[in-house]
């Protein structure tokens, strides 16, 4: 059995953070060059808007833990898989930036010192419990990258990003109701919720190119009922061909897939998706494709989860109508 | 011209290749690029309709439309 080279999550992040803009590019390719000699592993990113990225990878640690070398693919995917979750992060920050600023606009000002120190401590304590909430659901894990085949290689991703819903026209509401309901952190905290649904993947995957490609090649690929089910909400049902069980794809690259009851209730979601690190439409293409063509085989390399989404409460809902 | 087209999935969107069904040459290189992507874990479907499509295992000239998807992975 051949060692195999570890590179932490963090170490890969670390590396990858150095070419981060707002929001990150998407990782294009992954070059390796020569290092037996030197006793190092030189790798070179390149990213989609042109930037290249070059680093070293410890010496130390691949003289004690490698023999061979890393194979260049699995670098680039595991780049990839790293750089998703940078760009999940950036998009989780301005959702809550945003959503936090839209929901301040919302507050009538009032002179009351005392009300105003309240309620920016609600405010803050809200997003830090968003944060501190969504971090602890999905903790940063060890990726290990094998070279041998037997080994497999391992991703772990979070794979869970913020949408950016605009919330339209809402109700005002005064400073001194909300410092006047005891649950009003709850209530900020469902607001916020509400305006942030979890669970929707990087659609920002890739350039603009591949991202207009790739939504125009699932449009053509959708029966008409399917696309008009898409361009009303963002995802479609397609049913099994060897079970006939209903599936939902929804708009997204991982965690997408949602198979559906007879209710159309989602029972439990599916996590599969095409090699090559692709653009969510050639994504919800493949979902698409596989569970109608060999829904079988589909299933058996879905890793299942459960739909812990919380719901999006309705804008005007009667939390907003001055009742606690 | 009797147009085919075999359409790739890549992280462009997709690459698109178009090739006369009467030409033996465009043939060939077609069914080559066939073997190539089948073998190297690609699933070939071809368009039966709008919005079907069925798995083809082998090349067929007469396909009008096939698309490659790569090989699938859990998430």
């Amino acid at each position: 059995m051949h060692p195999v080279l570890r590179v932490t999550e963090r170490e890969l992040a670390c590396f990858i953070r150095r070419g981060r803009g707002d929001p990150p590019p998407a990782v294009r390719d992954v070059r390796l060059t020569s290092m037996v000699e030197q006793l190092a592993l030189h790798v070179g990113v390149e990213f989609y808007d042109g930037r290249d990225l070059h680093f070293v990878l410890d010496e130390r640690e691949l003289m004690r833990d490698r023999a061979a070398p890393i194979g260049a693919r699995e670098l680039l995917d595991g780049v990839r898989c790293i750089y998703s979750r940078l760009l999940e992060d950036a998009l989780i920050d301005r959702a809550l930036d945003r959503v936090c600023a839209s929901f301040r606009d919302r507050i009538v000002a009032e002179n009351d010192p005392h009300v105003a120190a309240q309620l920016s401590l609600i405010l803050w304590e809200t997003e830090q419990e968003l944060l501190r909430s969504h971090y602890s659901r999905h903790e940063p894990r060890v990726t290990v990258f094998g070279v041998d085949p037997g080994e497999g290689t391992s991703f772990d991703l979070r794979s869970c990003a913020i949408n950016w819903v605009d919330p339209g026209e809402a109700a005002p509401v005064t400073a001194t109701q909300i410092a006047q309901w005891n649950s009003g952190f709850e209530v900020i905290q469902r607001e916020v919720l509400g305006y942030a649904p979890i669970g929707f993947s990087e659609t920002l995957f890739g350039n603009e190119a591949a991202r207009t490609k790739g939504q125009q090649l699932l449009r053509e690929w959708l029966t008409p009922l399917q696309l008009a089910q898409y361009d009303r909400d963002r995802f479609f049902d397609v049913v099994g061909g060897t079970t006939g069980t209903r599936y939902r794809v929804r708009e997204g690259r991982q965690q997408n897939v949602f198979e559906l009851d007879s209710k159309s209730e989602q029972v439990c979601g599916l996590c599969f998706l095409p090699q090559g690190g692709l653009v969510a439409g050639d994504v919800m293409l493949a979902q698409k494709i596989a569970l109608e063509t060999d829904e079988l085989a589909a299933l058996r390399v879905a890793n299942r989860f459960m739909d812990s989404r919380p719901r999006r409460p309705p804008v005007n809902s009667s939390a907003w109508t001055g009742r606690p | 011209m009797t147009k085919r087209t075999q359409i790739v999935m890549d992280h462009t969107g997709d690459s698109r290749h178009e090739f006369d069904a009467a030409d033996a040459a465009a043939v060939s290189a077609a069914e080559k690029r066939f073997e190539e992507l089948v073998g190297a874990g690609f699933t070939a479907a071809e368009r039966t309709g709008a919005g079907t499509s069925r798995v083809v295992r082998k090349f067929d000239a007469a396909a009008k439309e096939v698309i490659f998807v790569p090989r699938l992975q859990g998430g």
